[in-house]
């Protein structure tokens, strides 16, 4: 069978499904486990969340209506859990965002030993997350014997409370966080730069530019679009920060480090409240949808 | 103590019997067969580690036995240890164990939502009413009183202490009531060395639950009001819970908590870095004993809560139970009580039984509450004093107070999850910031729980 197919910008694209279906036959598995293990999940959730949820017998379960979302816009936790996100992903531009360009420009211009530094930056990455939490546990002990706070009394400091002081907890979080993941970016943006002509950098080079003038005029511009990406990226990981506050501080000191993704876990299963933590992650499924389209939408800036 | 000190002295002849108690005899009336001899497949969740081969094999040696005595149903041991994150996959998937361990904190929601099988008709047919500790029935039961689980142990909040530093500081005992550790904080603390006087859980779920106790300890009756007709009211925000709350921040001013809130209280002391905690046994000294087997026990003293004003010792309480899945097909559910009746109480199998728990943090002598009543808690105690390995005569405050009948074991406040997280928020802001107004934090918290979470719920 042979039919037209109406492309973008208005093209026609003349289709065989006889030579076709064996592409789909190939992209059926792929579908059967996302409607499965994805889609079957998601659009359940949406359910669940009008729903007072029992596990055992979902014929049990009963229709509440929009009363989930009531409780959730009540809950003491909402607007501090929300709150919280939004700082977390401010502080987080201003403090990991760069790290990643500026080691990712600085190893590019390496001569020697390119490879062994791509490494070493990378290392933080394929740690579990929850080993690299325990450890960073021990460097923000609290104690003057703290593996932080001994180097900072070293420095003439006085020794802080990383974790424990509302003032300098989410700065504390966002540091594991961009050590744990500025490797990963980093490659990104190195693989981003093989592509610069090295024509234009050379020419650059002979007329003396220096580093940071080449880094300016050449490297940024060159990797913005890819930055645009990688921020949105960045945002979407944000709003979902759990393990940390869930490894480390419990949501606390008070509500300083309460999210939603850890606000969710708790109702859902720690209360067994499942329709309540529906709502949460129906809520969230919303955000993330539309960080999802900002970013959809950049991506193809960037292509 | 002196009723302690014979007590002691019998259970250390006891343990230099050969095993003098080693079965027990109980009128109950298992049947010949279960499911009239139809094939029936139930599985049964078992926590034991990979490297724990030994007990792996006890374990299913003892499911062998039961096939052999039932020969028409096979037992499978499925490796579980619970988790609410997994239990919520596996109960929607209709994927639980037939018989499936759970800790205390969950008996509630699992007895509310359907999960647990009601095991009414099943204590009144095997005769198993009257067995167990009435206290820990309470909490495995409905308002209607029919019975969910079978109680496996069950520990009080208590406090352990390091008897060097104890002793050095200047003190023969630990403290009595609340106000007494408040006057030795600051001879027990150190910060020279950042050792500090008391270390409990002071974050999340686990802080909110330990300041339970406290709040008690000062006084409190009652932290959320159930008004009887479907609404609640938090009173938390005045009173004695604003006292307790008050303590910990003194407390924090003198140096005499640990800086890390998310410290382990035990862990604190064993490593120098507090003198007294507060736990329950089965997770401090008795978790040490089975995790951590070259810590020297004998350092380490463990007696109960300080006592409220009026004397009594209030304690949430914990532990655990085994439960039958309600999901179950009824022959299932059938060869599951069986099975858990017969392997804890048959006299074929009491003994292997009581061995097998001996491994757990619970077993060896560590002081928690009697899991039966009467005859058959005296057999217990009997034939578990061959395994004592702990050394008791340090507890012995704690069965002292356990025999005066001082230590009252309190409910869990309706919504406790929320509840326990809504007073950590509070706790952590109080020691983390040196100019908290905890009068005012207590009384904001009380109003936003009541507006958020108590009036939402009455809707």
């Amino acid at each position: 069978m042979v039919t037209d197919v109406r492309m973008p910008g208005g093209r026609r694209l003349r289709v065989n499904w006889s030579q076709q279906i064996v592409a789909y036959l190939f992209l059926l598995p792929a579908l059967v486990v996302f409607t499965i293990f994805a889609w079957f999940p998601i659009i359940n959730s949406v359910f669940m969340s009008f729903q007072n949820v029992n596990l055992v017998d979902a014929g049990r379960s009963t229709w509440v209506g929009f009363r989930n979302f009531e409780r959730m816009f009540a809950d003491p936790t909402f607007t501090a859990s929300w709150i919280n996100s939004l700082e977390f992903t401010v502080l987080s531009i201003i403090i990991g965002f760069f790290v990643p360009v500026v080691v990712a420009i600085l190893v590019n211009e390496m001569r020697l030993a390119k490879s062994f530094f791509r490494v070493v930056y990378f290392l933080p990455s394929v740690i579990p997350p929850l080993i690299g939490l325990l450890v960073w546990r021990l460097i923000y002990s609290p104690n003057p014997g703290g593996l932080l706070n001994s180097l900072v009394t070293a420095l003439g400091g006085a020794p802080q409370q990383w974790l424990q002081n509302p003032a300098l907890v989410k700065p504390s979080i966002l540091i594991i966080m961009t050590w744990g993941g500025f490797g990963g970016t980093m490659l990104i943006y190195l693989a981003t730069l093989q592509d610069l002509p090295v024509e234009l950098y050379e020419a650059a080079e002979i007329d003396g530019a220096s580093i940071w003038q080449r880094a300016r005029h050449i490297i940024l511009p060159y990797l913005r679009p890819t930055m645009l990406v990688l921020l949105i990226v960045q945002v979407l990981g944000l709003v979902q920060i759990f393990i940390e506050p869930l490894v480390l501080t419990q949501g606390g000191p008070g509500q300083a480090t309460m999210t939603p993704v850890f606000t969710l876990y708790r109702k859902g299963f720690l209360n067994g409240d499942y329709g309540l933590a529906a709502a949460w992650s129906v809520l969230l499924m919303i955000v993330l949808g539309i960080i999802s389209l900002v970013y959809l939408r950049m991506s193809r800036i960037t292509e | 103590m002196k009723t302690t000190l014979l007590l002691l002295v019998a259970l250390v002849l006891l343990a230099a019997l050969p095993a003098a108690a080693q079965t027990i005899e109980l009128p109950l009336n298992l049947p010949e067969t279960i499911a009239e001899g139809r094939p029936v497949e139930i599985t049964v969740s078992a926590c034991i580690g990979e490297d724990q081969q030994e007990q792996r094999n006890a374990f299913d040696a003892q499911l062998a036995r039961f096939s052999a005595v039932y020969p028409n149903v096979s037992v499978t041991r499925t490796q579980y240890c619970f988790s609410p994150e997994s239990l919520a996959a596996l109960v929607a998937g209709g994927n639980l164990s037939t018989v499936f361990g759970v800790p205390a904190t969950e008996y509630r929601r699992l007895i509310a939502d359907g999960t647990a099988l009601n095991l009414a008709p099943y204590f009144e047919a095997f005769g198993l009413e009257g067995v167990y500790n009435p206290t820990l029935m309470a909490l495995l039961s409905d308002a209607e009183g029919n019975p969910y689980g079978f109680p496996e142990f069950s520990y009080a909040q208590g406090i352990g202490w390091d008897i060097a530093a104890l002793t050095e500081a200047g003190f023969d005992a630990p403290p009595q009531t609340w106000a007494e550790l408040g006057e030795m904080a600051p001879k027990l603390a150190d910060p020279a060395t950042g050792r500090a006087a008391f270390a409990m859980f002071l974050q999340g779920g686990a802080g909110g639950w330990h300041f339970t106790n406290l709040a008690y300890g000062f006084g409190a009756t009652e932290l959320i009001r159930d008004n009887g007709d479907g609404t609640f009211t938090a009173v938390y925000g005045e009173g004695p819970a604003v006292e307790a709350m008050q303590f910990l921040k003194d407390l924090r001013a003198q140096n005499a908590l640990p800086l890390d809130l998310s410290s382990n209280p035990t862990f604190e002391v064993v490593d120098g870095r507090a003198v007294i905690f507060m736990s329950p046994a089965d997770g401090s000294i008795g978790w040490l004993r089975v995790n951590m087997p070259d810590v020297d026990l004998k350092k380490y003293g463990y007696t109960a809560v300080p006592a409220a004003p009026d004397g009594k010792r209030y304690t949430l309480t914990g532990g655990s139970a085994q439960m039958i899945f309600s999901g179950a097909t009824p022959d299932q559910q059938e060869a599951a009580v069986i099975f858990q009746v017969w392997r804890t109480l048959s006299p074929d199998e009491f003994a292997p039984s009581r061995e097998i728990f001996q491994n757990t943090q619970a077993g060896g002598g560590t002081p928690v509450l009697p899991v039966y009543a009467g005859e058959v808690q005296k057999a217990v105690e009997a034939f578990d004093a061959q395994f004592i390995t702990m050394p008791v005569e340090n507890y012995a405050g704690f069965y002292d107070a356990l025999n005066a009948g001082e230590i009252v074991l309190i409910p869990e406040p309706p919504f406790a999850q929320d509840f326990y997280v809504a007073i950590a928020e509070v706790m952590t802001s109080v020691l983390t910031d040196p100019n908290a107004d905890v009068a005012a934090l207590m009384a904001d918290s009380a109003a936003r729980f009541q507006s958020g979470i108590l009036d939402q719920a009455a809707k």
